[in-house]
């Protein structure tokens, strides 16, 4: 009833939602070249990924510690990232984006985004965080099988692959409306990388 | 339709408390439905903004990760809620837009906490909070008029299902309760209405038995009905021995209802006094008027008028036909029972006066017959002394007639005859016979002689005639005052009273001058009176009559008769007649005028008797006084100037 109560305001409706469609679309379909829409949901996720999930207390150094969202190698994100969690308080922390080169010792953080342009390296980042309770992230395909606990993928939008079982082992509790809307994945080899 | 008063009393309960407990219910019922109504809008708006929470708590994930479809699923999940019509999910940041049924312009909708009613609907906007941050916003549309309508009708018919198994359950129970109640009343009632119909007083009712206020009632009911059964028997009595009583009575004792002016009453004697039952008198309003003598009647019914106007005691005589035909005399009396200045009744008796009627018929008619012996015995009187008077004249009448029938037997006429013969024998020689013969020389000396003494008989003659005319015109006189007495009696006539008492004297003057009566005339001027004259006569007659026998007979002494004429004030005249007679004893003086008595040897005893009653009649007097035996006696006869009274018997 309501549908068919104003036409005119429903056709406008539709043609919005197909207009903003299509903006957003050729921009998502392709994987390359990469559209900074694209990146700038990736960020958004990175900063949602701190509201949805739980870190034991001990992954932080001390009670006013700071909550560090680390960027491994390249960064494709640019200042995305730092323009979406400015003065970002999560759980009473301050909100701190790092950038960590390859080869330089694991850092001390709660989220660690390995990207595409790493992919190469992956498994040396796994490596590296293995035991950490940082939670991993990766945007490349198959990357769940090489032992992050979060990867982001491209279909129709951005969309997640959950590994509920390694992030488990890191001891993060990923909330129940995550994984409501993430596709989960039980890697076949477990959380082993190597 | 019959009202709710008319309804038997087991109606009566049922209704009331199926009314009462409907009232009780109804209230109830409204009082929850108003309650339900005031309290469903907040209600709904606050069930509305909770599954809005609930639903943006879900959806917090969907918007975090602008996921569309996630976001699309969770508002899917409301199709579980009727009453929300659609539903709608956008991002703050992101372009993401999830619509459930809804193509609403989201425009339309409050700012968030703001519930607005557009057209029976609900609107509201819940904002999606992640982290403390608004990352989005929820908008529903619910449907606020559906859902009332719906409560509503829920409401009403579980109203009235309560309610009609309520009462039904109510009535039920009622109808059973209430025959506590009823069943003794209902009792009650059918024992209190046979006694009223049968007159049965000896019912008595059983519902007495119970401790309730019906028992006392009943109690009550069963001691009146005693008190009535005990007075009914009592008035059965009462009326028993006055039905007697007034059956027993010589009459015909009645009662009249003026208002519907018909007898409401009439004793059982009416069957031995006139041979009709009090029902056939009573069942026709005319039938006392009917049964009146016809020569009665009009009178009667007249007399019944006035006497109704008048309301005073009253009783007058009539007579009736009875049912054989019989003339029954009734005296009717009647008294008037009066109540509030209205009369409510006329009672009275009705008394066969027949035998007393035909008593004073027998005795007027004695009184009638006594009248007529007595005038007539009068009339003897005045005829005796007519007769005698007439008598004297004859006599003298006689006297003369022989007188002139010897003088005209002895007549100068047969001399005058003599000579006429003796001349007309000469035929034509008178003359000669006259001049020469010597008895004719004689004749002329004869005729003078013979007129001489014829005219001298002639002289005689008419003498002797007028003598014997004025004798006859006495007899003329006395005949024709004979005659006027002798008119019937009762007429009144304007008299002079010395004209009277000279008439009787002349009556009695023949008889007076024989006894050698001395009559002394002391009349006095009077006026004129209106009497009976042949009455007035008659007495006057008596008492001279009277009065001549007291002097002459057994007595010796000086006969003197005294008749004086006086006025009397204040109108009227006295004739007192004195005599120096024998005198009356005293104890006599007050039987002289009872009737049958007399002292004389031919006396019959109604003189005096019948002359009082006359001067009564007259409405005069007549006394007597004596000073003893043979010293006299004195009757005075009194007249009013006009009589009182109408002279009647």
């Amino acid at each position: 009833m309501h549908l068919t109560r104003n036409p005119g305001r429903a056709l406008r409706a539709g043609l919005l939602l197909l207009l903003s469609a299509g903006l957003l679309l050729p921009s998502l379909r392709g994987a390359e070249p990469r559209s900074a829409g694209e990146y700038q949901i990736k960020a958004v996720f990175l900063f949602n990924f701190t509201k949805f999930i739980e870190w034991p207390e001990k992954s932080f150094a001390s009670t006013n510690a700071p909550f560090v969202i680390s960027i491994a190698g390249e960064d494709p994100l640019g200042g995305i990232l730092d323009e979406v969690v400015r003065s970002e308080i999560v759980r009473g922390r301050e909100l701190v984006v790092k950038r960590v080169r390859a080869g330089e010792p694991a850092p001390d953080c709660q989220i660690l985004f390995i990207s595409r342009a790493e992919r190469d390296r992956l498994d040396e980042w796994v490596a590296s965080m293995s035991g950490k309770p940082t939670l991993l992230v990766a945007d490349s395909p198959k990357a769940l099988e090489r032992g992050v606990m979060v990867n982001l993928v491209v279909r129709d939008s951005v969309r997640m692959e959950v590994n509920p079982a390694a992030a488990q082992t890191a001891g993060l509790q990923i909330s129940s409306k995550l994984l409501n809307i993430a596709t989960v994945v039980t890697p076949a080899r477990g959380s082993s990388p190597r | 339709m019959r009202s709710f008063k008319d309804l038997p009393i087991q109606r009566k309960l049922l209704l009331m408390t199926l009314a009462i407990c409907g009232a009780v219910l109804l209230s109830a019922a409204g009082a929850l439905f108003v309650f339900q109504m005031v309290t469903f809008r907040s209600a709904f708006q606050r069930d509305t903004a909770t599954l809005a929470s609930i639903v943006a708590n879900n959806s917090t994930a969907a918007l975090a990760f602008n996921d569309q479809h996630a976001a699309e699923e969770v508002l899917g999940s409301l199709i579980a809620k009727p009453t929300v019509l659609s539903a709608a999910l956008t991002s703050r940041t992101m372009a993401l837009d999830a619509r459930f049924r809804s193509r609403d312009d989201l425009a339309a909708y409050p700012p968030p906490g703001v519930y607005r009613f557009v057209g029976g609907d609900l609107l509201f906007t819940q904002p999606v909070v992640l982290d403390g941050k608004e990352v989005g916003k929820l908008y529903l549309r619910s449907d606020y008029r559906g859902g009332l309508l719906k409560l509503l009708r829920f409401y009403g018919l579980i109203s009235i299902a309560v309610v009609t198994v309520s009462v039904l359950l109510a009535g039920l129970l009622s109808s059973r309760f209430c025959r506590f109640i009823t069943d003794p009343i209902q009792s009650l009632a059918a024992t209190a209405s046979t006694v009223g119909e049968r007159h049965d007083y000896s019912m008595r009712s059983s519902v007495a038995n119970h401790a309730d206020e019906l028992g006392a009632l009943a109690g009550a009911f069963n001691r009146m009905v005693s008190r009535i059964q005990a007075q009914d028997a009592a008035l059965t009595l009462s009326q028993q021995k006055l039905e007697s009583l007034v059956n027993s009575l010589d009459g015909i004792v009645w009662e009249w209802d003026p208002a519907r002016a018909a007898f409401a009453y009439v004793s059982r004697q009416s069957e031995r006094i006139l041979g009709y039952s009090p029902e056939e008198w009573i069942s026709d309003s005319n039938f006392w008027e009917r049964h009146v003598h016809p020569e009665d009647r009009v009178e009667a019914v007249q007399r019944c008028k006035q006497v109704v106007e008048l309301q005073q005691p009253y009783s007058y005589d009539y007579r009736m036909i009875s049912s054989d035909d019989r003339v029954v005399w009734i005296r009717e009396s009647g008294v008037f029972v009066i109540e509030q200045d209205k009369p409510l009744s006329v009672r009275g008796i009705l008394l066969d006066v027949t035998s007393q009627k035909a008593a004073a018929a027998e005795l007027n008619q004695l009184h009638q017959q006594l009248l007529e012996a007595s005038r007539q015995a009068g009339m003897a009187e005045v005829a005796t002394g007519v007769l005698h008077n007439v008598g004297n004249v004859l006599n003298s009448v006689n006297v003369s007639a022989g007188l002139l029938r010897d003088r005209l037997s002895q007549s100068e006429l047969r001399t005058l005859n003599r000579l006429a013969a003796l001349m007309s024998e000469q035929n034509g020689n008178l003359g000669s016979f006259l001049t020469e013969h010597p008895k004719g020389r004689l004749i002329p000396q004869a005729i003078v002689q013979v007129s001489g003494q014829l005219s001298r008989e002639r002289d005689f003659y008419v003498n002797e005639l007028s003598q014997l005319a004025r004798n006859v015109e006495h007899i003329n006189d006395i005949v024709a005052m004979q005659q006027s007495y002798a008119r019937i009696s009762g007429v009144l006539e304007r008299i002079a009273l010395a004209d009277a008492v000279e008439d009787a004297l002349r009556i009695e003057q023949a008889a007076m001058e024989r006894a050698g009566v001395e009559v002394v005339r002391n009349f006095a001027p009077v006026p004129i009176v209106t009497v009976d004259r042949h009455k007035t006569l008659q007495i006057l007659i008596n008492l001279i009559r009277n009065a001549r026998i007291a002097m002459t007979e057994n007595h010796t002494g000086s006969r003197r008769l005294t008749v004086s004429i006086e006025p009397m004030d204040p109108g009227g005249a006295r004739i007192v007649v004195q005599d120096t007679g024998v005198g009356i004893p005293a104890p006599n003086l007050t039987r002289i005028f009872s009737h049958g008595f007399t002292t004389r040897k031919d006396g019959h005893g109604f003189g005096l008797h019948i002359g009082a009653l006359n001067a009564r009649q007259m409405g005069g007097s007549l006394t007597a006084a004596s000073e003893g035996e043979g010293r006299g006696a004195v009757f005075t006869l009194t007249l009013p100037l006009e009589p009182k009274t109408e002279n009647v018997l």
